[in-house]
Order: structure tokens, then C-alpha cells, then sequence
């Protein structure tokens, strides 16, 4: 038996969709825990040559910045007499982004021994899962397979017998978006507001309570269990040479069948969107698109057909996968307010800390409330891109960036938007919300199919 | 809520199921770092007693023990403390980018004329709070809104007045053994039900919170019908140096 892929590259969520996939007993029957065993058990790698393999693999990070997992373990301090900490990343709340709410809850087991697996290549003892606090059924999820795994030997002390201890707890968050950048998500887990550190010194250094500490994704240590399971050229087979792999999206939007998606890396947009979303709803036209989370730059429609779904086409669009947070926007949409509620949200998340962010969020989200409302005058459109621009790079984490940076490629890829609300002293807009949406009832929606998303009851 | 609240957390005390769980939440952190229990602790005792007043604060500060101001900190930077009482139905509806472009504004704006309340408030029966939340990861679902602990999503107008109408209805339902209002995290003071979590569509389960019954004897007495009797801590200590 070997680890199971379904329909060619789903590998993390490799079950039917709406099955009972998330018990223990189920995980089994998908190859589960055959890899820690065979790995802690069966010495099918040193610690150090799964740390290699995953290197190997060009397993880049899945919580948005791409970072190379491989190598972000080896900046561990070597012959250091602290334990190691490895923190897992569950404060997934980059709009536009709910993959990882999909393996805690329909595939927990995958993450808890890809979890077993680096923290034995780490040299670590000791995990903790971070998950938003609002993940009410992520965090119910995991709990229990916490629990099935302790019983059933796969967690705890001398693991498959060998001497191999490894112990995780879930630790919930409390509503924080700033709590998912690495060193906020430190603060946060040592009982304090979640305001990002300074580094250097790097969490891998000087982490959660001083501690030596990795914090990675909830994706990238999941993809870790097929690393470890089938080895890195196996996980080449998909995506590119510099983005090797596969990857889950979050597809949300007016598509046929918005969801989250396990693809090879590379994939062009074009036929993601075809071939697995069912094509824009009908009455609608794809407008622009957000790629990766509602951090990264927008890109027009035009621009979008081309990008292909990995971090060089992304880039070299003018744009970045980030997290994954596919976010298709149609025609009708009003691009001012778009940003507006982006703005909205940013300056609401803003830890407060640094004076370009706080006083920044505030300034660029009243200007755009402003020319929705078409209370501006024209100067406003380049104050705004003026005052994000200078946002940049000036504070300790990337926050301020993040809201920078929509607002800065929003204004260059629709600046006759903002023109027309100032030209015409009001929204052009007057009807946002297309009828397709049918809110209002009166006839069947055209996407309310999903049954595991059924959820009135 | 315009309730007298002066005294509504006087003489606090964890259920023993909460006892229990911050005994063995002690032992997941280093012991130099007990700080760490802040956002468990403070979950929880929301959970037990509804909201975080100045007394819960203190309570919480210790119990730990930890200083009050570092509580409160906490108790004032994270959005999912109410630092006020709220209804009995916390109605969420995310109104970020992803719900917006399906709609969340109609959905706050109906709910807003239905119940005859805006954004923030709390109905004068003390049924509804209303807020517009961010981002709550069901994009992909939109429009959406979360009720107390539950995500009710794809919505259309007839589906949340159908929703309010129902959750009205519903009386206070006890918690189910696997639905502990202990706080989120892992906890080895509950078995796993035989067949595995459920997390079935809609389900109304009511959060205890505060002006009820003492609800926190219900839930005691249901943890150790769950647990039958305490096991001695199944999972080795934790061994991590200090």
C-alpha cells in the first residue's frame, strides 16, 4: 500500500468530499500514520535526512509568504540545549482564505502526523496548533483527533516504542488576524497582545517562551506527511521547478462551484477557473482577480487569464499567490468599495504598534469612504496612493503592506473608478449586488448546490 | 443591553469541569510561562459566565495567578471577548470582502430592519446582538454569518428570517457532552463519543451565558456523566524543561 492520491494530485484531501473523512479509523484506511511508524519505527529516515528530503521536495510555505520549509527548519541553532518548539499556524484569516479550515476539519489526522514527522526532523518534542478562535468546528475537530491519536499511540511518550516524544496541544486563538503573522502568533501564544516582534532575532532562534521555534503553516506540515511518505521527487511529479508541489485554493466569488481545490502548482488560471470552477455564474464577467488573499495586488481580467498558479507566473504578473485565497470578482462590482471594505478591515486589524500602520489604516480607509461617497476632490486619488505608498516597508511586520498594496494596484489597474465617483459626486454603482446573487428570493440561486455546505437546517 | 450589571459577576467560580481543564491546561506550558493560559483561561471563563466584566478579569488574573492588568490586555486586544453582555444569539455576520461582493451588506441591512436594531446592539429583550465581523474563513460559502458557535452560510433573505424566526423559538438547550463549554482547546476530561464528533447542519446549542440558571451544575454534572470516572491523566507530562 502506498499513500493514497485521488483524482491525480489530491493528496491532502484525498477522500470524498462529504464523507465521514475526519475520524481516526477513517484516516487509517488512507495510509494513515504508516509513515510516522515507518519513519520513527522502521528508521526509513534520520531526522536529518527527512529534513534533506523536505528541502529537496521545494515544499515552499502555504501561509502566504513562500518561504522554503526545508530550509527555514535548518535555521534551528545547532547543539542548543532548549527545546525545540514547532507552533503550527491555524489563525487562517487572510480574507479570501479557508483551506486550512478544510484539513482540520475534514482531514485533522494528515496534519497530526505530518506534525509527528517535523517535529522528528526538527528535534523537537513539542507542538502546538494555533487556531483562530472563531474555528469553532476546526478546533472540535482536532481536539478529538488529539485525543484518538494520544490513545492510539500515534502521540505521547515513546512513540511505536522508540524513544521518540512528541506532544501537542491546541491552543485556540481569540480574534486576531495579527496573531497569523509568525512572531504576533508568538506574543499571542505566550498570553499577550499579539503585536509583532522585531527580528532579528528569528523565532527559529528565540521563539515562543525563548525557545528555539518553527512556525509553519497548517498546509505546509500536512504536505510534509506526503514527503516523508512517497520522498521529494515523488512530490516534484507536480507543479514547476521553483513551485514544486501541490496546493490548495480557496475560491470564493460569483463562480459556479466557489470551494476549495487541491491542484498542481502551475495550473493556469484560466483553466482552474474553467475546468474546476464551472466558469463565472451566468450574467457575469470575470472583472478582476485576487489571487492569493486579500493582501496581494488585484489584477485585471486580461491580466488574470494569463497568470498561471504558481509564485514566478504570479509574480511576474505584478501580483503574488500569498495563501492561496482565490477571490474571483464579476462585473457589477464597484471597485472603490471593494477596497473600501478591504480598508475597512485593515485599519480594524492594525495591532496598533507602529505609527505607519495605525494612523496609516485609518487615513488611506477614510479617504476611500470619502470617494465612495463621493465626497473627494481629485488630488485624493494620489494622497491615497501617496500616503499607502508610503506605508511600506517602514514598519516591523507586513501588515501596513498588506493594506498598501491592494490599495496601490487597485487605484493603478481602475483609476477611472475612483475618477467617475469624484466626476459624478456620488457611486456609479447603484446596483452592487446583481440580481444573480438572489438574495431576495424568488426564484432558485444558481449556486446553493454544495451539500456539504448545507448547513440551515 | 441596558440591564443593571453592577454585581452580575459577583462571588465567580469555575465549574468543576473548568477546574479540572485549567489543572490540566497547567501542565501544557512551561511552568515559567503560565502567562500562556491568558486566552484559554479567559475563553473559558467567558464561556462560564458569559462576558468578561472587571470581575471575571480579576478572577481570571487569579486563578493563574498573573497580574489583572495583563489580562485585561488581553481581554481588550482580542475582538472575541465581549467586554459587555451580549444576547442570547450573537448574530456574526461577516461582512469582509469575499461576503461583500455576494451581498453581507443586504443581509446586515435586513437584519437591521427586522430586528429594529443596528450594527453593535443588542436587542432590548436581550434575544439579538447584531455586528458585522470580518473575515470568518467561509468565503467560498458567502453571505454567511456565524451564531454563537455555529456558521450558517449560502444565506438568502428568506433563509435568515427563517433562521431568526428559529433560534427565537429554540429554548435553551443544554450542551451536548462533546460540545463542553469548557473553552476551545484539547481537554482529557471528556471521552469521544462512540461514532465521533458531529457537527450537524444547524444545530442550535446554546452557549450559557449570563442572568441563566446556573448553568455551570448542568455542565458539571454532564462532564462526569461523559468522563465516567476521572481516569488518572492518561497523557504523559509534558517533560518540557523549564
Amino acid at each position: 500500500m502506498s499513500y493514497p492520491i485521488v483524482d491525480g494530485c489530491r493528496a491532502l484531501m484525498n477522500y470524498e468530499r462529504g464523507s465521514e473523512s475526519w475520524p481516526l479509523s477513517s484516516y487509517l484506511t488512507r495510509y494513515g500514520y504508516e509513515t510516522a511508524r515507518a519513519v520513527i519505527k522502521g528508521g526509513k529516515y534520520a531526522p536529518n535526512e527527512l529534513l534533506e528530503e523536505v528541502k529537496k521536495s521545494g515544499l515552499r510555505g502555504r501561509g502566504g509568504a513562500g518561504f522554503p520549509t526545508g530550509l527555514k527548519w535548518s535555521f534551528l541553532p545547532k547543539g542548543s540545549d532548549k527545546p525545540v518548539i514547532l507552533a503550527v499556524n491555524a489563525d487562517e484569516s487572510e480574507p479570501g482564505t479557508f483551506k486550512d479550515r478544510v484539513i482540520m476539519e475534514e482531514n485533522p489526522h494528515v496534519l497530526l502526523e505530518g506534525i509527528v514527522l517535523s517535529c522528528f526532523a526538527m528535534g523537537s518534542n513539542d507542538a502546538y496548533i494555533y487556531v483562530r478562535g472563531e474555528y469553532v468546528p476546526s478546533l472540535k475537530r482536532l481536539t478529538i483527533a488529539v485525543e484518538e491519536a494520544y490513545a492510539a499511540g500515534h502521540l505521547g511518550a515513546n512513540i511505536y516504542g522508540s524513544d521518540f516524544r512528541c506532544d501537542v496541544t491546541v491552543h485556540s486563538g481569540a480574534g486576531a488576524y495579527i496573531c497569523g503573522e509568525e512572531t504576533g502568533l508568538i506574543e499571542s501564544m505566550e498570553g499577550k497582545k499579539g503585536q509583532p516582534r522585531i527580528k532579528p532575532p528569528f523565532p527559529a532562534v528565540y521563539g515562543v517562551f525563548g525557545y528555539p521555534t518553527i512556525v509553519n503553516n497548517v498546509e505546509s506540515i500536512a504536505s510534509v506527511t506526503y514527503i516523508a511518505a512517497e520522498g521529494a521527487d515523488a512530490y516534484r511529479q507536480w507543479g514547476t521547478e521553483k513551485s514544486a508541489g501541490f496546493k490548495l485554493f480557496s475560491v470564493s466569488g460569483p463562480v459556479k462551484r466557489p470551494g476549495v481545490y487541491e491542484v498542481p502548482l502551475g495550473i493556469s488560471f484560466e483553466t482552474f477557473l474553467n475546468d474546476h470552477l464551472g466558469g463565472m455564474l451566468d450574467g457575469v464577467d470575470l472583472k478582476a482577480l485576487i489571487i492569493g488573499g486579500s493582501s496581494v495586488p488585484i489584477v485585471d481580467a486580461e491580466t488574470a487569464l494569463k497568470i498561471d498558479m504558481d509564485y514566478e507566473s504570479t509574480a511576474e504578473h505584478g501580483t503574488l499567490l500569498g495563501s492561496g485565497g482565490v477571490i474571483v470578482i464579476g462585473s457589477g462590482t464597484c471597485m472603490v468599495r471593494a477596497l473600501m471594505v478591504l480598508l475597512r478591515f485593515y485599519h480594524h486589524e492594525s495591532c496598533g504598534q507602529c505609527t505607519p500602520c495605525r494612523e496609516g489604516t485609518g487615513w488611506i480607509e477614510r479617504i476611500v469612504t470619502r470617494i465612495e461617497h463621493g465626497d473627494a476632490v481629485m488630488g485624493d486619488i494620489d494622497e491615497l496612493y501617496r500616503i499607502a505608498d508610503s506605508m511600506e516597508l517602514k514598519t516591523i511586520c507586513t501588515l501596513a503592506d498588506a493594506a498598501a498594496w491592494p490599495t496601490k494596484s487597485f487605484i493603478e489597474v481602475f483609476r477611472s473608478e475612483f475618477e467617475d465617483h469624484i466626476k459624478q459626486g456620488c457611486c456609479p454603482y447603484d446596483n452592487q449586488f446583481p440580481d444573480h446573487l438572489n438574495l431576495r428570493g424568488g426564484g432558485a440561486p444558481q449556486r446553493r448546490d454544495d451539500p456539504e455546505h448545507a448547513f440551515i437546517a | 443591553m441596558t440591564a443593571d450589571m453592577s454585581g452580575a459577576h459577583a462571588n465567580l467560580e469555575f465549574s468543576e469541569a473548568a477546574r479540572e481543564r485549567l489543572e490540566w491546561l497547567r501542565t501544557r506550558y512551561p511552568k515559567d510561562h503560565q502567562r500562556a493560559l491568558i486566552l484559554p483561561v479567559l475563553s473559558m471563563a467567558q464561556r462560564e459566565f458569559g462576558w468578561v466584566s472587571e470581575q471575571v478579569i480579576h478572577f481570571v488574573a487569579k486563578q493563574i495567578p498573573v497580574p489583572p492588568i495583563q489580562v485585561e490586555e488581553v481581554a481588550t486586544f482580542y475582538t472575541m471577548y465581549n467586554k459587555q453582555p451580549i444576547g442570547r444569539w450573537h448574530l456574526q455576520v461577516c461582512h469582509n470582502i469575499s461576503c461583500s461582493l455576494m451581498g453581507a451588506e443586504i443581509v446586515i441591512e435586513h437584519i437591521e430592519g427586522k430586528l429594529g436594531i443596528h450594527k453593535g446592539d443588542t436587542t432590548d429583550d436581550g434575544e439579538f446582538t447584531l455586528i458585522g465581523a470580518e473575515c470568518l474563513g467561509s468565503c467560498g460559502t458567502a453571505p454567511m454569518m456565524q451564531v454563537n458557535d455555529h456558521y450558517y452560510e449560502n444565506l438568502s433573505l428568506k433563509d435568515v428570517d427563517d433562521l431568526l424566526d428559529k433560534l427565537r423559538a429554540t429554548p435553551d438547550v443544554e450542551p451536548k457532552a462533546d460540545e463542553l463549554p469548557l473553552g476551545p482547546g484539547s481537554g482529557p476530561s471528556r471521552k469521544l463519543p462512540q461514532d465521533g464528533p458531529r457537527l450537524e447542519a444547524g444545530r442550535a446549542v446554546h452557549v450559557p451565558h449570563h442572568g441563566e440558571t446556573p448553568v455551570t451544575q448542568t455542565v458539571a454534572e454532564r462532564a462526569k456523566e461523559a468522563a465516567g470516572e476521572p481516569d488518572a491523566n492518561p497523557w504523559t507530562p509534558q517533560g518540557m524543561a523549564q
